[in-house]
């Protein structure tokens, strides 16, 4: 065998080595590279959802202020609850029931003489709410006495 | 003929300075008259600022306080408040006064006739131990609650109410109970029986802070708010 085509031939099959080494190398390079995409979790785009928060308004009576030595026998209690909480307003001498329609609230409110224990309830239309309570000690002394 | 003329003259301007000088003093005389007047009104609206303002002052010292009788002693009377708490009520023979209220009316009674376990309304400047009191009421001492119907005795006519506090109290429902149901509808207080009282309901109730004989409080008035309003929500 001549001299030239000895080296031609190892040529040959040293370069057919080497290109089908690279192919085997690049081939299992992007199997691996799909193992890992399917073992990693899927990127996924993140959407926000505005959460709607249910805060409650708390009772509060603006007036009379509580222990009021009175000298009417009537009174205006102004407060503020709930929109749309059912109110209940009871003493010894009066029952009063609405529905709250504006956030504040004011009702002319009788007395009888001596002490008006007045309790204050507020139910709030959405149920998962919690009912609130006030009682308020109010006296009516006239001053003619 | 010309010194007679300057005598007339002279004489005029004489007569117009006199008349002037009055007309001065007259005006002077009304300027401090009104100004006197004025002086006055304004020393009359201080006094009245001076007299409102004590007033008011005297309304905002005067304060009521109120309690169960626990002691009568000479000049001072103890009371346990709505909070539990000891109040002093000093008493004064000559300025202190006695009422007792009934059925929204007031009747004077005596220092003797108040007892142990009256309930007190008292009036009067507070100090540093309790009150000093101008006037002291006999009242009637109310419970206002509400809570939710667990029970019902239809034998018995009472209801078993836990309140919002976790307290159960039952409720005798006598005659004279005023009953009242909230119409779910038009949100009107409608007038009900004992019938139409169901277990789960809400109730609203006055009644006397005193047990009657079958160890139950008797209920002066009742308010149902039927459960199917909250249901209904």
């Amino acid at each position: 065998m001549k001299k030239e085509t000895f080296l031609a031939a190892f040529f040959g099959v040293f370069f057919g080595l080497v290109f089908s080494f690279l192919l085997l190398a690049n081939i299992s390079q992007n199997q691996l590279e799909q193992k890992t995409k399917q073992l990693l979790p899927q990127k996924k785009e993140v959407s926000i959802i505005p959460v709607k928060t249910t805060s409650l308004k708390t009772l509060t009576i603006n007036t009379p202020k509580n222990f009021l030595a009175a000298e009417r026998e009537e009174i205006i209690i102004e407060g503020e609850a709930e929109k749309d909480a059912l109110i209940v307003i009871q003493s010894p001498i009066k029952d009063l029931v609405f529905q709250n329609k504006k956030e504040k609230f004011k009702v002319n409110f009788p007395l009888a003489l001596g002490e008006n224990i007045i309790k204050v309830v507020a139910y709030p239309k959405n149920r998962n709410l919690k009912t609130q309570e006030k009682t308020l000690y109010i006296y009516y002394l006239p001053k003619e006495i | 003929m010309r010194k007679k003329f300057f005598l007339r003259f002279i004489t005029l301007v004489i007569s117009f300075l006199f008349l002037l000088d009055f007309f001065i003093l007259a005006s002077e005389k009304i300027t401090s008259d009104s100004a006197k007047k004025e002086s006055e009104k304004e020393v009359e609206i201080l006094k009245e600022k001076i007299a409102s303002k004590v007033a008011e002052l005297r309304q905002e010292n005067k304060q009521v306080i109120s309690g169960k009788i626990v002691a009568i002693k000479q000049g001072e009377i103890e009371i346990v408040n709505n909070n539990n708490e000891k109040k002093i009520v000093s008493i004064d023979d000559l300025l202190t006064k006695y009422y007792s209220i009934n059925l929204n009316q007031k009747r004077e009674i005596n220092f003797s006739d108040l007892k142990k376990d009256d309930y007190i309304v008292v009036s009067g400047i507070i100090n540093d131990k309790g009150i000093n009191a101008d006037m002291i009421f006999v009242d009637e001492k109310y419970i206002v609650d509400f809570g939710k119907i667990m029970e019902i005795n239809k034998e018995e006519y009472w209801l078993k109410v836990v309140t919002s506090t976790n307290e159960t109290i039952s409720l005798d429902i006598e005659t004279f109970t005023k009953q009242w149901l909230l119409n779910i509808k038009s949100l009107e207080l409608e007038k009900t029986g004992f019938s139409k009282i169901k277990e789960g309901d809400t109730i609203h109730f006055v009644v006397r802070d005193k047990k009657n004989e079958n160890n139950r409080f008797s209920a002066q008035k009742i308010v149902i708010i039927p459960q199917e309003y909250f249901l209904k929500q």
